[in-house]
Formats: C-alpha cells, structure tokens, sequence
C-alpha cells in the first residue's frame, strides 16, 4: 500500500535557509569566524555572537543554499522557493540618506544567483481590489521585478497556482498567444477560467 | 547522469520550478499552499500554522537547540532531504527513528 505520494516540495524561505546554513558553519568551522562575547551577570547571562570571519563564511552558505536548492530541483515533483524582497537602492544611497530606483530585489541579494535555475519567477503583492488590499500573483515582468513565466498568463492573477495551470492548458487548447498583440485570440466566453 | 526527454510528447506542465518573491505578510506561502497537492512545506520561518485547515499541505518546521548546543536545523533539513531523494511517500519519512506523519499512509492508495 502508498501513502501519500508528495507532489510540491516548498522551501519556505530561502532567508532563512541561508540563515539556518551559516549558523551551522560558523558553530563548526572557527577559521571563518569572529566570536564575540558580551559578559552577562552570570555565565548563563553571557551571551556568545558567532559572526562571519570573512568572504569564505558567506561563500559557504551560498553553496550550501544552491547545493539544497539543486537537490530539491533534481527531485521529480514541483519545487517552489520562497524569497523575500527589499527595494533597489541607487548607487549614491547611504545608510544614512536611503534613496530607491523604485524597483524591488530579491532579498539578499546575492541569492539573485539562484533565479536562473528557476523557469516560474512570480511576484507577490497586496493590490487594492474593490477598496481592500489582497494578495495577487504578478508572472509577467514590470518596471518594479524582473517576473518571469513560461505558462500563458496575464499580467495580475488570482494567487492560486493550480487553476493558474488550468487557465495556461486552456490557453494551450484554445491557440491563445500573447505575443500576438492586441489581434489575439480571446477565449470563448463559456469558457470559465 | 542524464535523463533524455521527447518534449513534443510531454504535457504542457509536468514539473513546476517557482521562485515567488514578495514582502513580508504579502501571501507567498499561502500562493504556494495552492500548488498540487500534497505539498510539503519545508518551514524554516517557523510561521506555517498562517496555513492552519489548507488541505493536503504539511509542514516540517525546522529549529534549532538551545544555546550553546550545535545548530541542527540545516542538518535536519539535508536529512529529510535525502529522505525524500530516496521516497517520496510521506509515510516513509522518519526523524530520529520515528515517522514524521505517523497517521499518513492508510488514508490513500495509488
């Protein structure tokens, strides 16, 4: 008898993944580690901080990330990696006088490496809808994020992955194009997508 | 190793690999919460009970010991990993000897 044969593995979120691999690294490995101590009252109190020692620490965490990442790829079922973002600064932005392009990345930024392996780069944003503000998936590149999508979807969708396939076979099915401008194919209207 | 593939004969979806990317509070796990199911959430932010009642979703949330022990969390994480490579039945999961989702496996058969 099976059991219940997995279908989508979710790495929720790459932050904290990276976050996870580099306390591993550092408690293990002392050459690419500062240690800090900051005396408590007692020793219970004092607090021990591992920090990075240089670029070999966050080397490390980045190839244990990517490693994680390719492994999850490799399985043959769906791999969803979760990212945050933070927005783009310009480069004349200081930590003191913070000034933006007006464009988001993904947070850090150094796991914008790990985009290329991936085909679906979608974005999530609350959008005002009917005066309330509720989650909506953008696939397709904006000025804001550089999405990305192989399925034919529109440029705001409902956030839900599954029927966003259902509408991308329909497409398929129907001879939709996006490329095809504004002489496109428009799906029967019976269609309920 | 390579693993050779006639797309004209392959579904239009067979195998999602998705990035969502998103601020804080903004619906990204609850956007791949509707991926097919079942998903397994490999829950690093220790924030999966947001999913609480979504059928047909898991969730391992991975924590590390206290201070001053070794961190474990990636290492638990590399282990359901290679878990996984070897089963993708959730019933075959362990941790430290014992089933992951000890009630999986009577409820479904192929």
């Amino acid at each position: 008898m099976k059991g219940t044969i997995l279908r989508t593995n979710v790495l929720d979120s790459a932050t904290t993944l990276g976050a996870s691999a580099q306390r591993y690294i550092l408690h293990t490995s002392k050459d690419i580690r500062r240690d800090i101590t900051i005396a408590g009252k007692t020793p219970k109190t004092t607090i021990q901080v591992q920090l990075p020692g240089g670029w070999d620490a966050w080397n490390a965490e980045m190839k244990t990330v990517e490693n994680i990442v390719l492994r999850f790829l490799a399985l043959p079922v769906n791999t969803i990696l979760i990212m945050h973002e933070s927005p783009e600064e310009t480069p004349d932005s200081t930590p003191e006088s913070k000034r933006f392009t007006g464009r988001v990345n993904v947070f850090p930024v150094r796991y914008g490496s790990l985009i290329k392996y991936f085909n679906e780069v979608w974005r999530v944003k609350l959008t005002a809808v009917d005066g309330r503000y509720l989650p909506r998936a953008y696939p397709l590149p904006s000025y804001e994020f550089d999405s990305a999508t192989a399925l034919l979807l529109d440029k705001i969708e409902e956030p839900n992955i599954e029927l966003l396939i259902q509408k991308h076979e329909q497409r398929l099915k129907t001879g939709y194009s996006l490329e095809s401008g504004a002489g496109q194919k428009q799906l029967p209207s019976g269609v309920k997508l | 190793m390579i693993n050779p593939v006639v797309l004209e004969n392959e579904p239009p979806v067979t195998k999602l690999k998705m990035m969502i990317v998103g601020h804080e509070k903004n619906g990204k796990s609850r956007l791949a919460a509707t991926a097919p199911k079942p998903v397994l959430f490999h829950d690093h932010d220790n924030r999966s009970e947001a999913l609480n009642g979504f059928k047909g979703v898991y969730s391992i949330p991975y924590s590390e010991p206290p201070w001053p022990n070794t961190p474990e969390a990636i290492q638990d994480q590399l282990d359901i990993l290679a878990q996984l490579e070897q089963s993708l039945d959730l019933h075959d999961l362990q941790y430290r000897g014992k089933p992951v989702f000890p009630d999986e496996g009577n409820n479904t058969s192929d």
